[in-house]
């Protein structure tokens, strides 16, 4: 008798284990849709973050074999080349404006536009707009903007009997150029994140303040923000995290320069290392801004993103 | 203390007339219940008391002091609202103390008159936790904390036990009472719970289609409703509407028919001749001439049990007789079941008639 017990107790044990694992066919769903994901995740994501990783060691132009081994020097040139910082202080440039300017720039025009009306929804969509544009149209159409002899500014600068003006081939200012044509296709999209936010706080909410006596501009800061804190830490990790990955504008409008004054750490991979053929060099380039974007998206998500239950 | 007073107010929206010229006066320190069903206007009317709708025409005076273009916070009311509306950002001491601190009140005396209102309201464990860590009761004693902190002239409540569930309900029914009791402020309630309009009101507002159907203490509204609609309304069960003669005789008497049957009407009767709405509430129906406490003339008649519903205590039979079927609330001790036959006894003193056309009581015999 005592055998059997042992026996079914097993049994029971195998079940539970089964059934913990299968509710409501959790198992099975995850046996099915996973594979196809996770196969495509590492042959996409996985195999070249390795291949990059392995390249990086190396002096390699792409072609031929890799026989050229550097150990650390790719890195160690990466972090020694002055375009290279000045690509990091362009980013974190980007995160400044981001944060100090285009969000709250987002906020302020979402506050204004996200009741229901007509002319909302009208607001709302010229807002968007540069959003949905491709960010090498957007940047050919800045250009032009900003072409001295034919552009907008040199309508200005013709206007008021000044001299032709090429900002984007001018050292100190070109960057800061780029910079408010990101603050304009970007914060439209900002603005949905924070319209959908703030149409989530309920009326009876800010009725409520009213009635306690709050003015507009103190509803705004003491209830509707603080409702909505958790768009604007999102819309603060996708600002960063863009930061970071920006480079479709900044070729079309620049290409890096004048002088490589305006590159982000991207574009600098993309001029230094695919153009000039140096792929191990690129890698190198690669794998520490992967390393940046996993520390940063892993730090931020505990520090603001984490559930609190 | 302050008195409300609306004189021919109206709301409208585009395409919509929601509040059609309501005149009326809250005197100071009464409990008034806007009652009504849904869409009657009732909230349209308190919110342009508190001050959140805007008044379209006519105006309304806190105090003799018109407040048609004055913002909430400078009318001095406080409202509790449906969904309790507290801050979920803020703990409940922060909730209770927010409009204290937006007038710029000295830190000392928020935190004196918080902690006041929380022993109040027993809510002293519970300053420290946020909104959603407190269960429906506790918020909704939260939001009446909010209210009472800044000593408002006027409180308004906005449906606010709706979301809770049928037993606390009741509790806070009489906690909300005797609060009322014991600080006497002027208060305006709106329901479309008749019990809690029954329960709580000095006097009751009933409200149909942007109009004041009838203005009365509960009783009165019950016992004496003006019209088709509020003896609809008021009463649960409903009351029965039947159908009736009124002819008139050589000596000028009047003379209902209903059922087969005649009955005199004495001089009370102000209506027309010709067909009539009767109304008898199902508890004025007896299943025998004991069971009536009164010595009232009763109308008897037989018929048929269609259906039967316990309701606990009582239990609700369904009863047909010819084309005409009602409902009777008789005693659960007795043992019926559907299909039998039986004598009824209806207490004519409790009969009401209305006027067809427009539903204006015409006849009640005044106990």
């Amino acid at each position: 008798m005592p055998q059997d017990t042992t026996s079914l107790s097993q049994g029971k044990a195998q079940t539970s284990w089964f059934s913990r694992n299968n509710q409501g066919g959790r198992l099975w769903t995850l046996l099915l849709f996973l594979p196809p994901a996770l196969c495509l995740f590492t042959l996409f994501v996985v195999v070249p973050l390795f291949e990059a990783s392995f390249f990086s060691f190396y002096r390699w132009n792409g072609i031929g074999e890799l026989n050229n081994y550097l150990g650390l020097q790719n890195y160690s040139k990466v972090i020694g080349h002055s375009a290279f910082h000045t690509a990091i202080g362009n980013t974190l440039k980007i995160v400044a404006v981001s944060l100090l300017i285009q969000l709250p720039l987002a906020l302020s025009v979402a506050l204004c536009v996200y009741k229901q009306s007509w002319a909302n929804t009208v607001f709302r969509l010229i807002f968007f707009l540069p959003y949905i544009l491709a960010e090498v149209v957007a940047g050919l159409i800045w250009k032009f903007i900003y072409d001295g002899n034919y552009g907008v500014v040199n309508m200005f600068t013709e206007f008021f009997g000044l001299e032709n003006y090429f900002i984007l081939g001018d050292k100190q200012w070109a960057f800061a150029a780029i910079l408010i044509v990101i603050i304009w296709k970007y914060f439209g999209f900002h603005m949905m994140i924070f319209i959908a936010a703030l149409q989530g706080v309920p009326n009876d909410l800010v009725e409520a303040a009213k009635i306690d006596g709050a003015t507009r501009l103190q509803t705004t800061f003491l209830i509707k923000i603080p409702l909505i804190k958790h768009a604007i830490i999102l819309s603060m990790f996708f600002s960063i995290l863009g930061a970071l990955q920006l480079f479709d504008l900044i070729i079309p409008l620049t290409n890096g320069g004048p002088s490589h004054s305006s590159h982000s750490i991207v574009s600098y991979l993309y001029t230094f290392g695919i153009s000039r053929m140096r792929i191990g060099f690129g890698s190198a380039i690669g794998v520490l801004l992967f390393i940046a974007c996993v520390v940063f998206a892993f730090t931020y998500q505990n520090a603001f993103m984490k559930d609190k239950k | 203390m302050a008195t409300v007073e609306f004189k021919q107010v109206h709301k409208t929206y585009p395409g919509a007339h929601i509040v059609k010229g309501i005149d009326l006066k809250i005197e100071s320190g009464e409990f008034l219940v806007l009652l009504g069903p849904s869409g009657c206007g009732k909230s349209t009317t308190l919110r342009m008391i508190a001050g959140l709708e805007d008044i379209s025409e006519g105006c309304i005076e806190i105090d003799q002091q018109v407040v048609n273009d004055l913002e909430p916070k400078e009318r001095n009311i406080a409202m509790v609202f449906q969904s309790y509306a507290l801050y979920p950002h803020l703990s409940v001491y922060k909730n209770i103390g927010f409009g204290l601190r937006l007038a710029k009140v000295d830190k000392q005396i928020i935190d004196s008159k918080v902690r006041d209102v929380a022993e109040l309201l027993e809510l002293t464990p519970l300053l420290d936790r946020k909104p959603k860590d407190l269960s429906g009761g506790q918020r909704q004693r939260v939001a009446m904390g909010r209210a009472m902190v800044r000593t408002p002239n006027v409180f308004l409540f906005d449906e606010p036990l709706s979301n809770l569930d049928a037993k606390l309900r009741h509790t806070m029914r009489a906690e909300i009472r005797q609060l009322h009791d014991q600080l006497k402020k002027t208060t305006v309630y709106v329901t479309h719970d008749q019990v809690e309009a029954m329960t709580l009101a000095d006097r009751v507002v009933i409200m149909h289609e942007g109009h004041i159907a009838q203005i009365g203490k509960p009783r009165d509204v019950f016992l004496h409703p003006q019209s088709k609609f509020v003896a609809g309304f008021i009463g649960s069960p409903t009351m029965n509407f039947l159908k009736g003669d009124v002819r008139i005789d050589d000596s000028s008497n009047y003379w209902l028919n209903f059922a087969g049957n005649d009955v005199q009407l004495d001089q009370s009767y102000s209506g027309n001749v010709g067909e009539v709405d009767l109304g008898i509430r199902p508890s004025d129906i007896y299943l025998s001439p004991k069971t009536c406490s009164h010595n009232n003339p009763l109308h008897e008649f037989e018929a048929n049990i269609d259906s039967y519903e316990l309701l606990g205590a009582t239990a609700l039979i369904v009863v047909s007789r010819g084309e005409q079927s009602f409902k009777v609330e008789v005693s659960a001790n007795y043992a019926l079941e559907s299909g039998q036959a039986m004598t009824l006894h209806i207490d004519l003193s409790q009969l009401h008639i209305f006027d067809t056309q427009s539903g204006a009581a015409v006849y009640r015999v005044i106990n």
